[in-house]
């Protein structure tokens, strides 16, 4: 199985991470700014982003298992992609222990998180196909 | 008088910690593995990645046990965090051939979108709030 091949693939998954994460800081962002705490709301919106974070996960896991790239950049692609899954997790962990102001800002940064890291797999895997 | 132990990872305090956590495993996670496959590339700069992830550990720790004694061993984690970030942000501008690749603190954190240079003003504003 070619890497190349499903790479162009994966930029749509890709993308779908990083809209998913552009539009729940924009939620978290406007609802700081009113002075809103912790909603349900948020917690849906981190949970849409854990679910494109474990597509991308599982697909670029296939990917990786087909070709053939060295050990040490697939254990690099998967460690950051087990941190970005971690990532919504602990921030709907934080929100729920803290349901306030600082709850979604925490939220914030789970999910500014999983982008940066998104962007850095990005790059790594520009440099394996 | 304010309660430390009770107010150091409550409230915004609680998201210090979150970022503190995340970038003591970023750090954790690049100085292990620049130390373990390339250490001899850049010895200085690998090194500074390992004191800047156990600076980031003590830090999130400290925040996290509160009271008067973790107030105290964060400030000082966050005060070597700050001169740490200042001291090698202009050293790596100033004497480049002495960081050959990049550490967390490279550049006043630019790799990390310059949160390396806020955290420690947050982390000092912080305990200043939550002073004993």
């Amino acid at each position: 199985m070619s890497p190349s091949t499903l790479c162009g693939v994966n930029a749509w998954v890709e993308g779908a991470v990083l809209l998913a994460c552009a539009a729940a800081a924009l939620l978290f962002v406007v609802d700081l700014v009113r002075d809103r705490n912790t909603l349900d709301s948020h917690f849906v919106a981190l949970a849409v982003v854990e679910v494109a974070v474990l597509v991308h996960a599982v697909w670029a896991g296939v990917d990786l298992a087909g070709a053939d790239i060295d050990g040490s950049d697939q254990a690099k692609v998967i460690s950051y992609l087990g941190a970005m899954a971690i990532g919504p997790v602990l921030g709907a962990y934080f929100g729920l222990i803290e349901r306030s102001r600082a709850g979604t800002f925490s939220m914030l940064l789970a999910v500014a998180t999983v982008a940066a890291l998104e962007a850095r797999v990005i790059d790594i895997w520009s440099t394996l196909v | 008088m304010s309660r430390p132990s009770a107010e150091l990872a409550s409230g915004w305090g609680r998201a210090l910690v979150f970022a503190y956590g995340v970038f003591a495993v970023a750090a954790t996670g690049r100085s292990v593995l620049q130390i373990g496959t390339d250490f001899d590339r850049a010895p200085l700069a690998y090194s500074l990645s390992l004191l800047a992830a156990v600076v980031y550990l003590v830090a999130t720790t400290s925040l996290l046990l509160g009271g008067v004694t973790g107030w105290r061993v964060a400030g000082i984690a966050v005060g070597i965090e700050l001169v740490g970030v200042l001291s090698v942000g202009a050293l790596s501008y100033v004497a480049t051939d002495l960081f050959p690749d990049r550490t967390v603190w490279s550049h006043f954190g630019q790799g990390y979108g310059f949160v390396p240079l806020v955290l420690p003003f947050a982390g000092l504003a912080w305990l200043r709030h939550t002073r004993p």
